[in-house]
């Protein structure tokens, strides 16, 4: 980027910002609305009412994510919402402590949602306290959830929610899990996790451009497939096609290699080779010939290095990596950040069916850190940042995979809150 | 030559002191320092007609959670919390408008073509973008604002010039 490149940004943000508005001052945060005027000046108030905004969203419809369970779908409507928690016990010291002033407003008449820790219970409509539903400028969809529990005199642990209404919600049909990690420092942000409900059916989008697949836990909604796309730079299109479509399964000194087509002749393989799992995307291969190809690869299991035969030719490797995802459902879920709270990560969740969990602590590659944490959850970070993750067994059978561009010691914080939970 | 940029020819985004005090009082304090530098930035990433309900949400937000005062670096928590609290907006809106009509129809060429470009690129690669080129801060500090590594600015602000070149609204990608 040249000089001139630099001085047009400039000059093109000194134009953005010359319109910037006052900021608003600290006693009155928001332009509140007349009708409720007493919660203008009273930022501390605001905290208590923002908490209770928690019981609007969960009347959005909630469906719950039991981690423990992996189970548990409901269909609730829009007046009525399914919420579970973990038990208070399970998560360690509370964090952060629960501020005195959580009582609900003077005059408000809502009534805590009856949710002992541990339980499902279902909410109601005289749950919901009313002024809330005046507030201007409403934070919307998850970091409300943490507040539920210390308005409600509860641990803020963890809560489970499913947003079913697109209007209300970016992440509709998909299952929000909200971690609160007990070994959190002040100043690291709490724990924010989006998971696809394991049995939620897949809903696929393919890639117009490449015809890779992106596919959701339930119908994700507008806002998130147009991120989707402009992240991608193509319009993801619906379509019937599965991430288990075309699998072609190859058989290599005892391992299964499992392989699949996708549109423009690429080839997603996953499997070990020579002790290392390996994700391999190809082109210009066919699956009659995958086989050979399979058998002829070698990798370094300390190195990483994956190498395929010379006489593979016409075949480009568009990349390959161990694999510290197994990819086998294919990315389900994009997973976004929407805590305004200091949240540094973004990701992707990965889960993954059937596939025998392994032990990472067995090989090293060079770049990066690998850790674990109890006997389940892994955790991994390139040096340097850029990608990193944890990989845990959400149900039996049902492998989630986190990668973040966090720090390989944030993760750990949050692996371990995952290992109490 | 905006506040924004040269504020960084001082000492750029120094951590706030701490004192003694009321609790609100501090934060107050520390939030009225960093207040327009807070809301030009969100300006910059979600535009005008949005940037203030981003700090204000911000604001009630933050507070909900804990005293500003209490962090060792407010000042770079904000600028997160308003970086994303702008790509939520960003999600919900898709392509907020960064300038308003009239000021694009006054503006010199080829300005209005960056500024869509810019528009167009996704929050934090704008958030780089903004912080390095225009508040000239370095990749370090910029990290430290957006609460990510430098190999992720670097990253964000690689896909940025990408993005730009891509669009051929820049001459060349990078050099």
């Amino acid at each position: 980027m040249n000089r001139n490149d630099i001085q047009g940004i400039r000059d093109a943000f000194e134009l953005i910002v010359l319109d910037a508005p006052e900021a608003p001052d600290f006693d009155r945060p928001f332009r509140v609305d007349s009708r409720n005027p007493s919660l203008s000046n009273q930022p501390r108030r605001w905290l208590v009412v923002i908490a209770a905004a928690a019981t609007v969203l969960v009347t959005i419809g909630v469906i719950p994510f039991l981690v423990n369970s992996g189970g548990g779908v409901g269909t609730p409507s829009a007046e009525e919402a399914t919420v579970a928690t973990t038990t208070a016990a399970n998560l360690g010291p509370v964090w952060p402590p629960a501020p005195s002033d959580v009582d609900p407003p003077p005059g408000a008449s809502w009534v805590c949602p009856p949710i002992a820790p541990g339980s499902k219970t279902t909410l109601t409509g005289n749950e919901i306290p009313t002024e809330v539903r005046y507030l201007p400028a409403m934070p919307m969809k998850t970091t409300i959830v943490q507040s539920y529990g210390p308005a409600c005199g509860r641990t803020p642990a963890l809560v489970a929610m499913n947003f079913v209404d697109g209007q209300r919600s970016s992440a509709d049909a998909a299952v929000v899990v909200w971690v609160e990690s007990p070994s959190a420092k002040l100043n690291e942000p709490p724990a924010e996790l989006l998971l696809g409900e394991p049995t939620d059916p897949l809903v696929c989008y393919e890639n117009a451009s490449d015809g890779s697949l992106a596919c959701f836990p339930g119908r994700p909604s507008a806002e998130l497939l147009a991120e989707l796309s402009a992240e991608t730079g193509a319009e993801l299109l619906p379509t019937t096609r599965s991430p288990s479509d075309a699998w072609t399964l190859v058989e290599r000194n005892g391992f299964t290699i499992r392989a699949r087509n996708e549109a423009n002749g690429r080839i997603d393989m996953v499997g070990v080779i020579d002790g290392l799992p390996v994700w391999i995307e190809a082109s210009g291969i066919d699956t009659a010939r995958l086989e050979t190809l399979v058998q002829q690869m070698t990798a370094d299991a300390v190195t990483g290095q994956v190498t395929l035969p010379v006489s593979a030719t016409g075949i480009e490797v568009m990349h390959s990596a161990p694999v510290i995802a197994e990819v086998v459902q294919k990315v389900v879920l994009r997973w976004e950040t929407s805590d305004v709270d200091g949240e540094v990560w973004d990701g992707e969740v990965w889960l993954q069916q059937g596939y025998i969990p392994y032990t990472i602590a067995a090989f090293s590659v060079d770049g990066f850190r690998f850790t674990t944490v109890g006997d389940t959850v892994a955790v991994f970070a390139r040096e340097g940042g850029g990608t990193g993750g944890l990989r845990w067994e959400v149900a039996p059978g049902v492998v989630a995979m986190m990668r973040s561009d966090a720090s390989l010691e944030q993760m750990i914080a949050v692996a371990e809150s995952f290992e109490r939970n | 030559m905006s506040m924004a940029r040269s504020r960084n020819h001082t000492q750029p985004f120094r951590p706030a002191q701490r004192d003694q005090g009321m609790e609100s009082d501090f934060d107050a304090n520390i939030y009225n320092k960093h207040r327009d530098e807070l809301v030009r930035y969100a300006t910059a990433l979600v535009g005008p007609d949005e940037a203030e309900d981003v700090l204000s949400t911000v604001l009630v937000k933050v507070l909900r959670r804990r005293s500003l005062a209490s962090l060792d670096n407010p000042e770079a928590y904000l600028f997160r919390a308003v970086l994303n609290q702008s790509r939520s907006v960003w999600r919900q809106r898709q392509r907020p408008q960064l300038v308003r009509d009239e000021r694009l129809e006054h503006a010199p060429d080829p300005l209005p073509e960056v500024v869509d470009a810019l528009r167009d690129l996704p929050p934090r690669q704008r958030a780089a973008t903004y912080l390095v080129y225009f508040v000239d801060l370095s990749v370090s500090e910029t990290a430290e604002l957006m609460g990510c590594t430098q190999g992720s600015v670097k990253r964000h602000l690689f896909d940025a010039r990408r993005r730009l070149a891509k669009d051929r609204r820049l001459d060349r990608e990078q050099t």
